[in-house]
């Protein structure tokens, strides 16, 4: 059987280096919409722009967990775990204020709630591997 | 909890944790993660390693 390559080191290195790539072309993406006619064909090729990022990031992560040891798969699905949890409890409660408060009140886009599913799907990946360090 | 006896027969070969983790197929966290009782491994990868140290899995992993 052949050795399972280190999760850590480059591979994290490289990993964190997409997904600021990625959030980057994001904040680009938003950046182009807001100088452009929203409902415009050009407004809508920028908001596809992060896509092929998004889709990267995505196929990585699924195959880094496919690819991993039984720890590593583990690890993935803790961090899942607690992602879900807290972004779910986020959408949940979310949903209550915005029958809470008057229209348009809160404020809140879909982006943000990307975010927070990232944010806590990484503090939860990096929680569960000190845990196993 | 399960405890194992990894770390001795390891050493017994003079063999790091990155050499039995390339003889097993998994990284040099979950061998660490194993020797230490962090991590219990699946019945497939306790094999492996009763295997790799040519013992019975009673022999290396006891209940406790």
């Amino acid at each position: 059987m052949s050795a399972v390559s280190n999760p850590s080191g480059v591979g994290n290195r490289r990993a964190l280096v997409v997904i600021v790539a990625t959030l980057v072309l994001y904040a680009a993406s938003r950046w182009w919409i807001q100088q452009v006619v929203a409902g415009s064909v050009s407004a809508v090729i920028a908001a596809l722009v992060p896509l092929p990022g998004l889709l990267y990031v995505y196929t990585a992560w699924i195959l880094r967990a496919l690819r991993g040891d039984e720890l590593e798969r583990r690890i993935a699905l803790e961090g899942l775990a607690i992602g879900f949890g807290v972004t779910f409890a986020f959408v949940a409660l979310l949903s209550q204020l915005e029958h809470a408060m008057p229209a348009g009140a809160l404020n809140v886009d879909y982006g943000e709630v990307a975010l927070v599913a990232l944010f806590a799907s990484f503090i939860g990946v990096t929680r569960s591997r000190s845990r196993y360090e | 909890m399960v405890r194992n006896a990894i770390r001795d027969r390891r050493a017994a070969r003079g063999w790091t944790q990155q050499e039995l983790a390339e003889r097993a197929g998994v990284s040099r966290q979950t061998i660490n993660a194993v020797e230490t009782g962090k991590y219990e491994p699946s019945l497939s990868l306790a094999f492996v390693l009763a295997a790799i140290f040519e013992e019975r899995i009673e022999t290396l992993f006891q209940a406790e």
